[in-house]
C-alpha cells in the first residue's frame, strides 16, 4: 500500500498524471471539481483532466486512489464524457485557489493560497484552506521538494465562505447561509474591507431579511453606503431608510444630493417623512443633528404600572428606552425616570415622584455642550427640548462615545486616507 | 459608523486645519467632482513621481549627451504612460484590487511570483536611484553621502512610521514642481532653438547606436514603471472610485501623463541648449547637471538643482517602497499597511525594511559614480517593464473582469504596440549587451 497522506493539497493533485487501474498514464488531472453547498464539508464529485488533448470529466467514483501527482482510475478503460459544469458545482483550482474568502470565525477576508482534501466518511472532501505563507512555497518549489512542506495555516471549511460572484454555477437563493451567524456589526466591517464586488456580494446573503439589511447600513460608513446604494432604485432606497433607524436614516439621506433626497423621503411614510425632514434641519454637531426622534414620554397623571405597560409596548429600539421622559398635558418636559427606578417602585407610585433629573439640552445645543451635561450629570440619555420645552428627541450615550473613538485614517489600504 | 461625524469633531478636537481633499472625501460632500480631482488626482501624484530623482537626472544626462535628437521620446512617452496609467486605472475601477492581486486571481502564483520579482528588482533599483539622489543633492552642499545617507533613512522612517508621509508627500511634489518649472524657465532663457525642438518632438531623429537605445530604454524606464502600473491601480482602488468615475480618471491621468512629459522635455531642451551646445556632453556629477540651469539662477543653480533634486528623490522614496511592501503583500494575503504596528504586519514593514535598508547600503559602496547609478536604474527599470506591461494587457481585454470599462479595440491596438515596442527596445539593449 503507498503511503497516502491524510490531508492532500490541491496544489499537489493538479498537474499529477491521470493513470488507468494498471498503472499506465492516460492523461493529466487539471482540476477537481466539487459541489458547493452539499454538506459542511463539500464532496469531491469528480476531476477533470486533459486526455488526449480534450478536457474530460472523470467522476469520482471512477477513480480509485488520489495522491500527490497522481490520480488512478478504478477501471482500466475510460469513457470520455467531456467536461462541462454542472448546477452548483465549483472548480476548486480554478474558481477558489488563490481567490478571497470570508472567515466567519473572527469576520475575517483571508485568501486560499491552498486547499486541502481529505477522505472524510469514505469519501474525498474539501476540509479546508491553507492561508499560511509557506504553502506558496509549497506551490513554487519542485515537485520533488512541494510536499514535504506541511500546512501552515490551516482554516476549517465550517468557518469559511467563498465568494462566487465569479462563478456561473453557483445561483443561490440565499447566499453565503454561514455569515448569518455575524453581528451586523462584523458584517459591516467585512463589507468595509472587501473589494468592491465582494463588497455587494456580503451584503446580497443579508438581502432576504431587511431588517437585517438595515442594521448592517446603520453601522456602515457614509462613502460605503452610497457606494452600495449606487445601483438601488429611489423606491429601494426608501424601503430600506425606513427600516433603519431615525437617527442613522437622517445621516444616510444627508449624504445624498438633494434630488434624490427629495425622491427618497416622498416614498416614506408619512410619520418618518416629518421626523427625517425636522432631524435633515438641523446642523451635524449640534444636539439637534445628533439626536434620535424615538423616545417615550409619559404624562404626569401616569402610574408606575402604566408606565411600565407603555415601555412594554413600546415600538422605539430598547436602547432608548433606558429613560422615560414626562411631560405635562402641554407636553411640557417635566424629568427623566430610568427604568430600574421605575422597576423598583411600586405599582401604584406617581410617575412624577420618580423623576431623577430635569435636564435637558436645546436643538442648538454644540456637542461639547451635550457631552458636558451627559458627564456631569451621569446621564445615559439625555432629552432634547424646543423652544416651548417640549421633547423632540433624545441623544443616548452611544451617540456621543462612537463619536470619540479617532476616524479611522486609513481605513481602505494606504492610499484610502489622501 | 459615523464616520462623517466623527471627522468634524476630531478635526475640530485637534484644532487642525482641514486637510489636503482626499477624493473620498471629496465625492462625500459633492463638490464639482472634476475640478478638485483634477488638481490632485491619482494621475497627478503618480506622474510627479516620475520625476523623481532618476527623472530629472536622466532627463539632463540625455539632454547633455544627445541635445534634442531624444525629444521625440518624451512625446511617445506621454502617449504610452498615458496609455498604461489609464489601462492601470481602468483595472483599479472595475475591480477594486491591486494589480498584482489581479494577476494572481488570474494567472496563478507562478506568474504572479514572476512579476512580484520583476516589480521588486526594479523597485529596488529605483529606491537606490533616490538615495543616490539624496546623496548627489547633499553632495552640492558639501554634506559626505554616509551623512546624506543616514540622515534620509532616519527621517523616511520616522515619516512613515508616523503615518504621515501620505499628507506631506505634496510638500515634496511641491518642491520637485518647482524645481521643474526652473527648468522650464531656464530652458527659455538659454534661448534654445526651439524650430529644431518642434521637428525633433515629433520625428525621431539621430543614429541608432546602443549609447542612443540606452537612453531610450532610460527614458522610457524612468517615465513608464512598473511601480506606477501598481500605484495608480492600488490608489484607484483604495479610493473606492467605480466604474463611474472613469470620465474624471481618464482626465486626470490625461493631465498628469501631459504635465509629466512636459516638464520632462523642458529638462532635457535646458540640458541641450546649455551643456550640450557648449559641448559638454557627459555628466560626471551633480554639480554638472546643475549647470542647466545656469540661464536662471546662474551662481546659485546648484542649490536650486540640489533642493528639487532632494524633494524629487524623497516624493519618490515615500512612494516606491510603500507601493512594493503593499502590492507585494497585498498578493499574498498579508496583513499590511501603516496604520498596523510593526509586530502586527511583519511582511510589510520587512520589506519597507528591507528596500530602504538594501538601497541605503548599496549607496555607500565607495566611489559609486551617483549620477550613473541613477541613470541605469531607469535603464533596469525599462528592460524589466515589458513584464509587467504584458500582464496588464492581458488583464485589459478580459471583459468578465473590466465589464463595460474592458478596453476598445483603438486603445487595446495602441496598448500592444506600445508593449511591443518597450519589449523590442528592451531585447535589443539586452542583445546589444550581450553581443559586443
Amino acid at each position: 500500500m503507498s503511503a497516502v497522506p491524510d490531508i492532500l493539497h490541491l496544489s499537489l493533485v493538479v498537474g499529477g498524471r491521470l493513470l488507468d487501474s494498471a498503472g499506465g498514464r492516460i492523461g493529466a488531472v487539471e482540476d477537481v471539481v466539487v459541489r458547493l453547498h452539499e454538506g459542511d464539508y463539500p464532496p469531491v464529485s469528480g476531476i477533470v483532466a486533459t486526455v488526449a488533448g480534450r478536457r474530460v470529466f472523470v467522476p469520482a467514483e471512477r477513480i480509485a486512489e488520489m495522491g500527490y501527482g497522481h490520480a488512478t482510475l478504478a477501471t482500466p478503460q475510460i469513457d470520455l464524457q467531456p467536461f462541462r459544469r454542472r448546477e452548483g458545482e465549483v472548480l476548486l483550482k480554478h474558481d477558489l485557489l488563490d481567490r478571497q474568502l470570508i472567515n466567519v470565525d473572527g469576520a475575517r477576508i483571508v485568501r486560499a493560497n491552498d486547499i486541502e482534501i481529505a477522505r472524510v466518511e469514505g469519501w474525498w472532501r474539501v476540509v479546508g484552506v491553507d492561508v499560511g505563507v509557506r504553502s506558496l512555497f509549497r506551490r513554487l518549489l519542485p515537485r520533488a521538494l512541494a510536499p514535504r512542506i506541511g500546512t501552515s495555516g490551516f482554516v476549517d471549511w465550517a468557518t469559511l465562505e467563498p465568494f462566487t460572484g465569479h462563478i456561473p454555477t453557483i445561483r443561490l437563493k440565499v447566499p453565503h447561509p454561514k455569515l448569518a451567524r455575524l453581528h451586523p456589526a462584523e458584517l459591516a466591517d467585512l463589507v468595509e474591507a472587501a473589494p468592491r464586488g465582494h463588497g455587494e456580494e456580503i451584503l446580497a446573503a443579508v438581502h432576504t431579511d431587511p431588517e437585517r439589511e438595515a442594521d448592517v447600513f446603520e453601522e456602515l460608513d457614509e462613502d460605503r453606503r452610497l457606494e452600495l446604494l449606487e445601483g438601488r432604485d429611489d423606491t429601494e432606497v426608501a424601503e430600506l431608510v425606513a427600516r433603519m433607524e431615525t437617527d442613522d436614516a437622517a445621516d444616510l439621506l444627508a449624504q445624498l444630493d438633494e434630488d434624490q433626497r427629495a425622491r427618497v423621503i416622498e416614498r416614506l411614510p408619512a410619520v418618518q417623512q416629518r421626523r427625517l425632514r425636522t432631524l435633515l434641519g438641523y446642523e451635524p454637531m449640534t444636539a439637534g443633528g445628533l439626536m434620535s426622534p424615538e423616545f417615550l414620554t409619559v404624562y404626569t397623571q401616569a402610574t408606575q404600572a402604566e408606565a411600565l405597560d407603555r415601555v412594554r409596548h413600546a415600538a422605539c429600539p430598547s436602547d432608548a428606552l433606558a429613560w422615560i421622559f414626562v411631560i405635562n398635558v402641554h407636553r411640557r418636559y417635566r424629568g427623566g425616570v430610568s427604568l430600574p427606578d421605575l422597576l423598583r417602585a411600586e405599582p401604584d407610585a406617581q410617575v412624577t415622584d420618580l423623576v431623577a433629573h430635569t435636564r435637558s439640552v436645546r436643538p442648538d445645543s454644540d456637542f461639547d455642550d451635550v457631552a458636558r451635561v451627559m458627564t456631569d450629570y451621569d446621564l445615559t440619555v439625555v432629552p432634547v427640548l424646543d423652544d416651548q420645552e417640549r421633547p423632540i428627541g433624545v441623544i443616548t450615550v452611544d451617540d456621543i462615545l462612537e463619536l470619540l473613538i479617532p476616524p479611522p485614517g486609513r481605513h481602505f489600504g494606504i492610499f484610502g486616507a489622501g | 459608523m459615523n464616520r462623517w461625524k466623527r471627522t468634524l469633531l476630531w478635526r475640530r478636537l485637534r484644532g487642525r486645519r482641514r486637510r489636503l481633499p482626499g477624493l473620498a472625501r471629496v465625492f462625500g460632500v459633492q463638490l464639482p467632482k472634476l475640478a478638485i480631482f483634477a488638481v490632485l488626482g491619482p494621475g497627478i501624484v503618480s506622474g510627479f513621481a516620475d520625476n523623481d530623482a532618476g527623472g530629472i537626472t536622466t532627463y539632463s544626462v540625455v539632454g547633455a549627451q544627445f541635445g534634442y535628437a531624444l525629444l521625440w521620446v518624451v512625446l511617445a512617452s506621454m502617449l504610452a504612460l498615458f496609455v498604461t496609467q489609464e489601462l492601470g486605472a481602468r483595472l483599479g475601477l472595475a475591480t477594486g484590487r491591486g494589480m498584482l492581486d489581479l494577476i494572481r486571481e488570474n494567472f496563478g502564483i507562478r506568474w504572479a511570483a514572476l512579476a512580484m520579482a520583476t516589480m521588486l528588482l526594479a523597485n529596488l533599483g529605483t529606491t537606490i536611484s533616490e538615495f543616490a539622489g539624496i546623496g548627489a543633492a547633499l553632495s552640492l552642499f558639501g554634506v559626505p553621502v554616509p551623512a546624506a545617507d543616514a540622515v534620509s533613512v532616519v527621517v523616511v522612517a520616522a515619516l512613515l512610521a508616523r503615518g504621515s508621509f501620505l499628507r506631506i508627500q505634496y510638500v515634496f511634489l511641491a518642491v520637485g514642481a518647482g524645481v521643474s518649472v526652473a527648468y522650464a524657465v531656464s530652458a527659455v532663457l538659454a534661448h534654445p532653438d526651439w524650430g529644431k525642438s518642434a521637428l525633433y518632438l515629433v520625428a525621431p531623429h539621430g543614429t541608432l547606436t546602443s549609447a542612443y537605445l540606452l537612453a531610450v530604454v532610460g527614458t522610457v524606464g524612468t517615465t513608464i514603471t512598473p511601480w506606477g502600473q501598481a500605484f495608480i491601480q492600488s490608489y484607484c482602488a483604495d479610493k473606492r472610485l467605480g466604474p463611474e468615475d472613469i470620465r474624471a480618471t481618464r482626465a486626470d491621468v490625461a493631465i498628469g501623463a501631459g504635465l509629466t512629459n512636459t516638464i520632462a522635455a523642458f529638462i532635457v531642451i535646458a540640458a541641450a541648449a546649455t551643456l550640450w551646445a557648449h559641448g559638454h556632453r557627459s555628466i560626471p556629477d551633480a554639480a554638472a547637471a546643475a549647470k542647466a540651469l545656469g540661464p536662471l539662477a546662474g551662481h546659485s543653480a546648484e542649490t536650486v538643482f540640489g533642493l528639487g533634486l532632494l524633494g524629487a528623490a524623497f516624493l519618490g522614496l515615500g512612494v516606491v517602497p510603500l507601493t512594493s511592501a503593499y502590492a507585494t503583500t497585498e498578493a499574498l494575503g498579508l496583513e499590511r499597511g501603516l496604520d498596523l504596528r510593526p509586530r502586527q504586519a511583519p511582511a510589510f514593514y520587512g520589506l519597507l525594511g528591507f528596500f530602504l535598508g538594501v538601497a541605503a547600503v548599496f549607496v555607500l559602496i565607495p566611489g559609486l559614480p551617483l549620477i550613473r547609478v541613477m541613470f541605469l536604474a531607469q535603464v533596469v527599470n525599462g528592460v524589466l517593464l515589458p513584464v509587467i506591461l504584458v500582464f496588464v494587457m492581458l488583464l485589459g481585454r478580459r471583459r468578465d473582469l473590466l465589464a463595460e470599462l474592458t478596453s476598445g479595440k483603438l486603445l487595446l491596438a495602441v496598448g500592444w504596440f506600445v508593449t511591443i515596442l518597450v519589449s523590442a527596445m528592451s531585447i535589443a539593449l539586452v542583445v546589444t549587451y550581450v553581443v559586443p
